[in-house]
């Protein structure tokens, strides 16, 4: 089993190799057709147009696919590389520096730009940047000693660092092609990679991804910075193949079109993003002659692959062929489930022994004192109080609106509480805390409907949750590598045959322990679970349960609330019972199972004087 | 001091149109969460029919009428057969349709009508000085428009039935669907309105200068801002948004620069966006548990 | 074990409902007989909400049969739930529409029904000669009253449709003991009007003294349907909350 999976494992490497290979081997024969000129000039202009649009296509594409943010104006990005070239060449300064620039200009342009829109809907984020082309349109009219207005300006010959003479037409599809290899394979790089991942986990779960470390607002503002860089070194080709730029180029209409055509093409595809930007270069090509059929064309197919392949055409056509071929093979997804009907001792033994490894045992308390939260008058907790001393496992039980939820979202750091005395583990202040915060401090968080990643696999889901500890604690746990504890807690987990699958696949059961496997990646030293029983059949509560052994045995604290009462009352040092609010009782699961003034809270007082209302 | 009252004055004569605008935008957002950005188009195309209708003698008071009633109903087609194949839950599919239909739309008046401006007919002539500037009686006349618009909207949503509706489905779609409301009737409804006022905005800023393609672009740039100021499911804040950014295009326009406008109003955007994520009177208290 | 001596206002046959494949509600088959009063009880994530919509017609369920008034309406979702059946939903969470004002609420409830406009204002009366309380409010914008007036504006909502059948999912929730049993008095006072009411509760107090017959939810399945003064009903209330370990 273990041997299969390091295959598997390879061999997805393997891909990303090919992918990029081919992305290498497709630049060096282009190179060799199009530098010595082997192609018709007509020809190698069309080529040359449709890579450069593909550089635009790829980078609005991978925006969208991976942070969710659609932009409508990354012309204005285009227009940096190109006004950039145009103003420098004429000065001597070379391609390479003429690119760096550009590349420099547009990431702190796009940065500053996502973080004041980042923070909110994507799209508000989509409106703004339609809100960027128009402007950036407004400054090319105006500002006619760099950009030559309506005029447009001449681009001087393209001049390399080492080297005296300036390039030739050839020369200049050369540094195209250079571009568009060097952009694809950034983008595969960084799509099939780490900051791809952090992506789509915000992308899906802004409020989990938090719970593992990231911050979203600076992942979203860099991946449009970074999409924006991208785009401006298309400009630069643009302005060296074109010789002379004109703000044409950059309006809005082009913005538009370029958007249209890379969702016609298909997002998160460089498949896409080439069949869109051939579309983007062929179709006013072909329609020359009459004004306005380029916009029938474009308006009427992104109209009708929107209706009927919603994906666009690379990807979508791939996923029906993916379904054929699945029908034909039988259906190979079907697994038996794996069950723990036949849980061994050794199996609980290899749990406990991994939980242990990867969490550290909490050292310090976690005190709550005198905290109010309230939501636009109403009061969801009134001045609570409460400790988890070190390694101590705290249920928190009470009815339905007791404040609960409310309670755990403070302690995570995404309800700012209205009043407060003490919110600290050991010495460390927790209360200024944002959620990424406190995750360094060791807080580790479990949801009620798991709220995985839903564009990573299972796999996936926990690595990612690995890797971001690896950077908070780097000194933890002697060189264990992220790949290594997602793999343990796959297999000790019971996540094996689900681990290549993604969320919506899979059962709730599986989904739920794989929220937990994420805390537990993150090594954290006190967690923090949401209803972790709830929503299981009686097969996934056992499982539930020996984790929970586990990890109290490995000395985390633990702050659990649920609605299947007996199993915090068996798992629970202490026991908090909320109502109202405010704390109604406070002691051992024994004491809380009599106390009659949580029988009433929970019951009524049908149980308590059941007889005298049952009777009647 | 007198001058700034001037501009102040023609920035609210200008931001009644961008008010009125962003007031459309809000109404089919809030019905179908779709930021419709064939909006202009649809409304221009409105006018151009208008005027072909005009040219046939029929009197230009019915060019109004005319133009709020073919927008809509190419409001309502839209959301039929565009909007709600896709289902719920596809707001940048939604979006990105409303764009590739809005150059379909672009082309066809190329085709029909030419790419060149055309003359609107003058509805009335002279004008009048208001705090020592000269304010044509048309402008006046096209602020009395957008304003009273505005006030048949407010009576609209406040006092009849379908309105009150509409305000519930908005405000919770499980809900209103529960008490009887029926949710494809509401979306219909709202985009016959969102892009009828919209042709209503159009028909003005033809009035006023003369219809080409290009006729929406820059209110509708400038009601978006508005609706950023005001958040894109409040009514009233669209409106206040709209307003604002009629006076502070205008006061940037003749303090600072008279060619950087839209820079201006985005680099405010921008800064305002950093101070106060939500918008100046959106969505606040939205903290639901 | 049922008052079998009815007629059937609502009957639900076999009923099972997954959320993406999470199984809330299991094989559940149960009657309610018009004019009487039922609470419908269990621990939190038994399925109870699940119930009241499907029982409202505002979910579909995945499996099984639907009954109104003895008609099948499994099929014959418009969307709209079954509020032109003379079945209400008062959900939980009430679901007012807190930016528009009390008055504003209340005839919106009317707007399902197909009533005229004279009809709607007669309903608006006779709703305000129910609950006088209301009166006090009726230019306050919802979302500013206290949970309890809320409730009752939720409860107020719903009777202008002129339901023969109401559903209260969770009334008490977040609401002092004394409106607690202000909403009961109500409720009550409907039922003696003849009309079927189901309450469904997480706290069992208040629902159990005075509903008639009780529905014990646990797991998405029935553990117990019968009067609330059988001898089985409390041993199944102290299961179905804390387990039979």
């Amino acid at each position: 089993m273990n041997f299969e999976n390091h295959l598997s494992r390879q061999l997805v490497k393997k891909l990303k190799l090919i992918q990029i290979g081919a992305i290498l081997g497709a630049g060096i024969i282009l190179m060799v057709l199009l530098g010595p000129g082997l192609v018709g000039s007509y020809m190698s202009y069309i080529i040359d147009l449709t890579l450069i649009y593909a550089i635009g296509t790829i980078s609005i594409s991978m925006l969208a696919n991976y942070a969710g943010i659609w932009s409508i104006g990354h012309t204005a990005f285009l227009a940096i590389g190109a006004y950039l070239a145009a103003n420098l060449s004429v000065r001597g300064i070379s391609v390479e520096i003429i690119i760096l620039l550009g590349i420099i200009i547009s990431l702190v342009l796009g940065v500053i730009i996502g973080l004041s829109a980042g923070r909110f809907a994507a799209l508000y984020m989509a409106i703004l940047t339609l809100a960027l082309g128009l402007v950036s349109n407004e400054i090319i009219g105006r500002w006619q000693s760099v950009t030559g207005g309506d005029q447009g300006i001449t681009v001087g010959p393209a001049q390399l660092f080492f080297s005296n003479t300036p390039l030739d037409t050839n020369g200049h599809i050369l540094i195209t092609i250079v571009l568009v290899t060097l952009t694809f394979l950034v983008v595969t790089l960084i799509t099939k990679g780490n900051l791809g991942r952090r992506w789509l986990a915000i992308k899906s779960q802004r409020m989990a991804s938090m719970s593992i470390g990231l911050k979203p607002s600076l992942e979203n503002a860099l991946a449009f910075g970074i999409s924006g860089a991208i785009t401006s070194t298309a400009g630069v080709a643009l302005a060296f193949s074109m010789m002379y730029i004109s703000p044409e180029a950059f309006s809005i209409a082009i913005a538009t079109n370029l958007l249209l055509c890379t969702v016609v093409g298909g997002v998160g595809s460089i498949g896409g993003a080439l069949l869109g930007a051939m579309f983007l270069v062929l179709v006013p090509e072909m329609a020359r002659e009459v004004q306005g059929i380029s916009a029938y064309v474009f308006g009427i197919a992104t109209i009708l692959v929107l209706l009927f392949l919603p994906k666009g055409i690379v990807p979508g056509i791939a996923q029906r062929l993916k379904q054929w071929t699945n029908k034909s093979s039988s259906n190979s997804t079907s697994f038996v489930a794996a069950t723990v009907d036949n849980l061994t001792d050794s199996d609980y033994e290899n749990l406990s022994c991994l939980v242990e490894n990867l969490l550290k045992p909490a050292t310090s308390n976690l005190i709550i004192s005198g905290l109010s939260v309230s939501f636009g008058g109403v009061r969801a907790l009134d001045n609570v109080s409460l400790e988890v001393p070190p390694g101590s496992v705290l249920g928190l039980i009470g009815p339905n609106g007791a404040g609960k939820t409310t309670l755990l979202n403070v302690l995570s750091g995404y309800v700012k509480p209205t009043n407060v005395e003490a919110l600290k583990l050991g010495k460390t202040d927790l209360t200024r805390l944002a959620p990424y915060g406190r995750v360094k401090q060791g807080f580790g968080r479990t949801f009620q409907h798991a709220e995985l990643f839903d564009e990573l696999t299972i796999e996936e889901n926990i690595f990612l949750a690995a890797q971001q500890s690896k950077k908070f604690h780097n000194n933890s746990k002697t060189g264990t590598s992220a790949v290594d504890i997602a793999e343990k807690l796959i297999d000790n987990l019971w996540l094996r045959p689900y681990a290549r699958l993604y969320p919506g696949e899979v059962p709730f059961g599986v989904q739920k322990v794989t929220d937990i496997a994420r805390a537990l990646a993150t090594g954290a030293q006190v967690i923090v679970m949401d209803e972790p029983f709830s929503g299981l059949d009686a097969e996934e509560r056992s499982e539930v349960r020996s984790i929970l052994k586990a990890m109290k045995n490995a000395g985390v604290s633990i702050l659990i609330i649920d609605h299947v009462v007996q199993e915090v009352l068996n798992i629970a040092d202490n026991m908090v019972v909320l109502d109202f609010g405010r704390v109604l009782a406070t002691g051992t699961p024994e004491d809380i199972k009599s106390n009659p003034k949580v029988l009433e809270a929970y019951l009524g007082s049908a149980l308590k004087d059941g007889k005298e209302v049952l009777s009647n | 001091m007198h001058d700034l009252l001037s501009v102040i004055f023609s920035g609210l004569v200008s931001g009644s149109l961008y008010a009125l605008l962003g007031l459309s935008i809000v109404i089919i957002f809030r019905a179908t969460d779709v930021v419709n950005f064939a909006i202009g188009d649809i409304a221009t195309i409105g006018v151009y029919v208008a005027i072909s209708v005009i040219s046939l003698g029929v009197p230009v008071v019915a060019a109004l009428p005319i133009t709020f009633l073919v927008a809509g109903i190419i409001g309502v087609g839209v959301e039929r057969f565009m909007i709600r194949p896709l289902g719920p839950g596809n707001m940048f599919s939604a979006l990105i349709i409303t764009m590739g239909f809005g150059l379909v739309l672009q082309a066809l008046i190329g085709t029909i009508w030419g790419y060149n401006p055309r003359p609107f007919p003058p509805i009335i002539d002279g004008n009048i000085t208001v705090f020592g500037v000269a304010i044509t009686y048309q402008k006046l006349l096209a602020t009395g428009l957008a304003v009273v618009a505005m006030l048949l909207i407010t009576a609209l949503f406040n006092w009849t039935r379908i309105g009150l509706a509409m305000r519930a489905s908005a405000e919770d779609h499980f809900a209103a669907r529960m008490i009887g409301i029926k949710s494809t009737r509401v979306a219909s409804l709202a985009w016959f309105l969102g892009c009828g006022l919209a042709g209503v905005t159009a028909f003005i800023m033809a009035a006023e200068s003369s219809v080409s393609v290009a006729l929406m672009a820059m209110v509708l740039f400038r009601a978006f801002a508005g609706v950023f100021l005001g958040g894109l499911t409040n009514m009233i804040g669209a409106a206040a948004g709209g307003m604002m950014i009629g006076i502070l295009d205008n006061v940037a326009g003749s303090y600072v620069s008279a060619s950087f406008r839209d820079t201006m109003v985005f680099a405010v955007i921008v800064v305002i966006l950093f101070l106060r994520p939500s918008g100046i009177l959106g969505a606040r208290g939205g903290a639901r548990v | 074990m049922t008052i079998t001596t009815g007629i059937q206002d609502l009957g639900l046959e076999n009923i099972t409902h997954r959320y993406n494949g999470v199984l809330a509600l299991n094989h559940v088959s149960l009657e309610i007989e018009k004019g009487s009063f039922t609470a419908i009880l269990g621990p939190n994530g038994a399925g109870k909400s699940t119930l009241a919509l499907i029982l409202g017609g505002m979910l579909r369920p995945t499996n099984g049969t639907v009954k109104v008034k003895a008609a099948d309406r499994s099929r014959s979702h418009s969307g709209n739930g079954f509020i032109n059946l003379g079945v209400v939903l008062v959900p939980e969470g009430r679901r007012l529409f807190t930016t528009m004002n009390v008055k504003e609420n209340l005839l919106l409830g009317a707007y399902g029904s197909g009533q005229s406009k004279v009809e709607m204002m007669k309903s608006y009366e006779d709703t305000l000669e129910f609950l006088p309380e209301l009166k006090r409010h009726l230019n306050k914008q919802a979302g500013l009253l206290s949970g309890g007036e809320q409730q009752m504006v939720a409860v107020a909502r719903a009777l202008m449709a002129r339901p023969t059948t109401i559903i209260l999912d969770e009334p008490s929730l977040g609401l002092a003991p004394k409106m607690i049993e202000r909403i009961y008095e109500v409720i009550s006072s409907l039922n003696q009007r003849a009309m079927t009411v189901i309450v469904i509760e997480q706290m069992t107090t208040y629902a159990l003294q005075h509903a008639q017959s009780m529905i014990v939810l646990e797991g998405g399945m029935i553990r117990y349907h019968g009067s609330v003064t059988d001898a089985a009903a409390k041993e199944a209330l102290q299961a179905g909350y804390f387990g039979t370990e």
